[in-house]
């Protein structure tokens, strides 16, 4: 059970349109493609996928589950949004309770194992061995644990265990830890004591119905065997701007760790039936990545595109992070700038270069370390100077500057062309 | 977009050797473009025409061919009324079997008596251009010809078995010729017809019926041009021919640079493939690329210039290439100098090498080689 319905809203306008689990990522995938390939890599072929915050994108993306062999007769890939009850209906009100209203889904299945996976971090795991440590050791619940570094203790959910790697303390983002254990919001129950464990936490109204702070916690309480299975290979959650420009860079920088060129663990993901990428003569591209349907003409210099951007003649791309369909223009620069789908960076454009307390997009909140995120969709008038650690989007409506237009509003999910240009009703 | 047609491929054509290239592969198979085989052009353009079943007739070396047409599913062929079907020979003791020649027709007669749509679009694997059937077909209706012809005007005539049409004023075909009349604007032959499946199955029958088991487009063509009205359409859309091995290197490089780069590989309509899930290319901060095709799960240390690179290709570091086609899972080794070579897949150049072609005959190493 994939638990990809949320909102990701640190990542700001880049999922304004779109649930965090689609966001484009390293040139050729999207988040959620690491979650599904390694349940199809694990031989786990009966998958449900949790979706509610804007889902279209999302359901369009995962689809049948063609591309991770999961369109399959018997299991495969199921989208699972919230729905219409005889009685009461509700939204999904948390990680906890989305399982819980696929109670009827996964009991046809008749599973002895259930788990519950999160579809927006960027890992390759072998869930068949996570599930083999949970069956030697007869636990109710299995938890992937990560060791943290000591002084970021304080911003996970830690997990203290004994000698034989028994949980008997969970703390969420102590002051004070006791290990430096992270949960990877990675979990195998016994699928008998996971109903349990529903069905009493939907009946606690004092509940927020989360896995981490209610469901484990209670099973802990009661005294389930709940066990931490130690990883360490390369985790990242892709949550805030900086960590998604980061595990972006980390393609380039630290390839080995995040392995995607492994031929016996491949990242799979929908393919947009696009061209060889193309570099031309006068071009300059070092410590780059890219995929089909990329075209350079101009510089580039330790970036990631995705398929079908354009860099002109002229242009200079640093640092950055180009999703399918953008294109920057001639003369135009870029210094670590997360662009988005389809979005135009104009003539002599200069994003990301220079510091400035008062510039109108400047977002300090969600955009740190330098790092500078475009929307998908804008339209970059030439010659603009944007800031360090700017967010920028349309924002005339709220006053402000009118050098970032929105001009596709809809673009086609499987990456074609942008199918519409809603401005000219604006 | 739908369209009342069916499509039929030839993979092989026994005019047509690309020596190392189709040693073990049917012309269809022969890799091209980066990520495509030769067939794909024309699957998709079948497929993008509307059409729900494509047979694809081969004559003996088709394991490759199988591998990569698979159920046909990355074409959007994997219906459950036959889709895409591989029509290899029928061998049986009984029938008396041109092994030297193309394809044997009792499948492909087979094939066509278990369709239903009304007309038959033909093709041959000689040349790759991106269409669509849907206005040629309505011409040809109108047209009252028994059988339309593609043809387009190339300036180059190579060496390469080709066919030229003699059309009279109204485009009907009077006459055909091997070799063009020097200095004249000559109509080549795409070796692409389109005729009801009533007639191809009268054809074919009739064929059987004189002990001709085997046929190719271009047999067709020269035994029924007199009997049939057959009219010539010109084509004039970019086309690049892979008739020779030294058409197939001018093709591909040709195809590195606007407008044809754009015109054959970025059409309206997709050119679908099998997909390999390869991780993104990767360029070091020694890797330098001018006017190149590069495909993805690439790691380039090295130098390439007008060159064509497949999937999964290594070139290292101090290595540089000019003129060059780079078959998938190849690795050039450090240090390399290579110019007008041509390196089919899964080939390993060790380092220090150094190797030239002719750019009028490129140097064709073949697959698997260890240098």
């Amino acid at each position: 059970m994939i638990l990809a319905g949320g909102q990701g809203s640190r990542l700001g306008v880049l999922t304004g349109q779109m649930a965090k689990p689609v966001v484009p990522f390293g040139s050729r995938y999207r988040i959620i493609d690491f979650a599904l390939s390694n349940c199809t890599n694990s031989e786990i072929n009966t998958v449900g996928v949790l979706t509610q915050y804007q889902p279209l994108a999302l359901n369009t993306y995962v689809g049948n589950g063609h591309p991770w062999d999961l369109d399959l007769s018997n299991g495969g890939a199921f989208i699972l949004p919230p729905y219409m009850r005889s009685g009461s209906s509700d939204w999904y009100r948390n990680t906890a309770d989305a399982i819980y209203q696929n109670i009827d889904f996964i009991d046809s299945f008749d599973p002895e194992y259930v788990l519950v996976l999160s579809g927006d971090h960027i890992y390759k795991m072998n869930y068949a061995r996570l599930l083999q440590h949970h069956i030697t050791k007869e636990a109710d619940a299995t938890i992937a644990v990560i060791e943290v570094p000591w002084e970021e203790t304080s911003r996970f959910g830690i997990m203290n265990t004994d000698d034989a790697d028994r949980i008997v303390e969970f703390e969420e983002k102590p002051a004070n830890a006791k290990s430096n254990l992270a949960s990877m919001g990675i979990y195998a129950f016994r699928w008998d004591s996971l109903l349990k464990y529903l069905l009493l936490d939907n009946r606690d109204d004092t509940s927020s119905h989360d896995f981490g702070r209610d469901v484990i916690p209670r099973m802990l309480n009661e005294g389930c065997g709940m066990y931490a299975y130690r990883f360490d290979g390369y985790w990242k959650d892709v949550g805030t701007v900086y960590s998604l420009w980061e595990a972006n860079m980390d393609i380039l920088d630290r390839p080995a760790e995040i392995g995607l060129v492994d031929p016996n663990w491949r990242i799979y993901s929908r393919n947009p039936v696009k061209p060889a990428h193309f570099i031309a003569a006068g071009s300059k591209v070092i410590n780059s990545s890219m995929t089909d349907g990329a075209e350079v003409f101009g510089t580039l210099n330790h970036s990631i595109l995705s398929h079908s951007v354009r860099i002109e003649a002229g242009a200079e791309v640093v640092d950055s992070v180009l999703m399918p369909g953008a294109v920057v223009k001639s003369g135009a620069k870029l210094n670590k700038v997360i662009v988005g789908m389809y979005t135009i960076v104009g003539e002599g454009c200069e994003i990301g270069l220079h510091e400035d307390p008062d510039d109108y997009y400047l977002n300090t909140k969600l955009c740190t370390g330098g790092v500078t995120v475009l929307n998908h969709g804008l339209t970059i008038a030439p010659n603009t100077k944007i800031a360090a650690n700017c967010m920028v989007a349309d924002f005339r409506d709220r006053g402000g500057p009118d050098n970032a237009i929105n001009s596709y509003r809809i673009w086609s999910q499987t990456g074609g062309t942008p199918l519409r240009d809603l401005s000219v009703y604006a | 977009m739908n369209i009342d047609a069916t499509g039929l491929i030839f993979a092989d054509d026994s005019r047509v050797q690309l020596g190392e290239l189709t040693r073990n592969r049917a012309l269809a198979a022969v890799p091209f473009g980066g990520r495509y085989r030769i067939i794909d052009f024309m699957l998709s353009n079948m497929v993008n025409s509307g059409m729900p079943q494509v047979g694809v007739s081969t004559v003996n070396k088709y394991r490759s061919l199988m591998d990569h047409l698979g159920t046909g599913g990355a074409w959007d062929l994997d219906h459950k009324t036959r889709g895409l079907q591989l029509l290899p020979p029928f061998v049986a003791s009984d029938i008396q079997h041109d092994r030297s020649a193309s394809c044997d027709l009792s499948g492909i007669l087979f094939h066509l008596r278990a369709l239903k749509r009304k007309y038959v679009v033909v093709a041959g694997s000689a040349a790759i251009l991106n269409t669509t059937f849907n206005s040629a077909l309505e011409e040809h209706i109108d047209s009252g010809a028994d059988i339309t012809v593609f043809y387009n005007r190339d300036e180059d005539s190579t060496h390469a078995a080709r066919l030229f049409l003699i059309l009279d004023s109204e485009e009907r075909a009077k006459g055909l010729s091997e070799t063009p009349e020097s200095g004249k604007s000559v109509a080549c032959s795409l070796d692409v017809l389109i005729m009801t499946r009533e007639l191809l199955i009268h054809l074919a029958e009739e064929l059987m019926s004189r002990d001709i088991f085997s046929i190719d487009v271009a047999g067709l063509l020269s035994i029924y041009y007199d009997t049939y009205i057959v009219r010539g359409r010109e084509y004039t859309g970019s086309v690049l021919r892979v008739d020779s091995i030294e058409a197939y290197f001018n093709s591909t490089l040709a195809s590195l640079t606007d407008p044809l780069r754009s015109a054959i590989y970025n059409p309206p309509n997709p050119i679908f493939t099998k997909i390999k899930d390869e991780a993104p290319t990767y360029y070091t901060d020694t890797a330098q690329a001018s006017n190149c095709l590069v495909s993805d799960g690439c790691y380039i240390e090295g130098e390439l210039e007008n060159s064509l690179v497949f999937r999964n290709v290594t070139i290292g570091v101090g290595s540089r290439l000019k003129n060059c086609i780079i078959g998938q899972n190849s690795i050039v080794s450090e240090e390399c100098e290579l110019e007008n070579v041509i390196l089919d897949k899964n080939c390993l150049v060790r380092p220090g090498i150094k190797m030239k072609g002719r750019a009028t005959g490129p140097r064709v190493i073949t697959k698997g080689a260890i240098i």
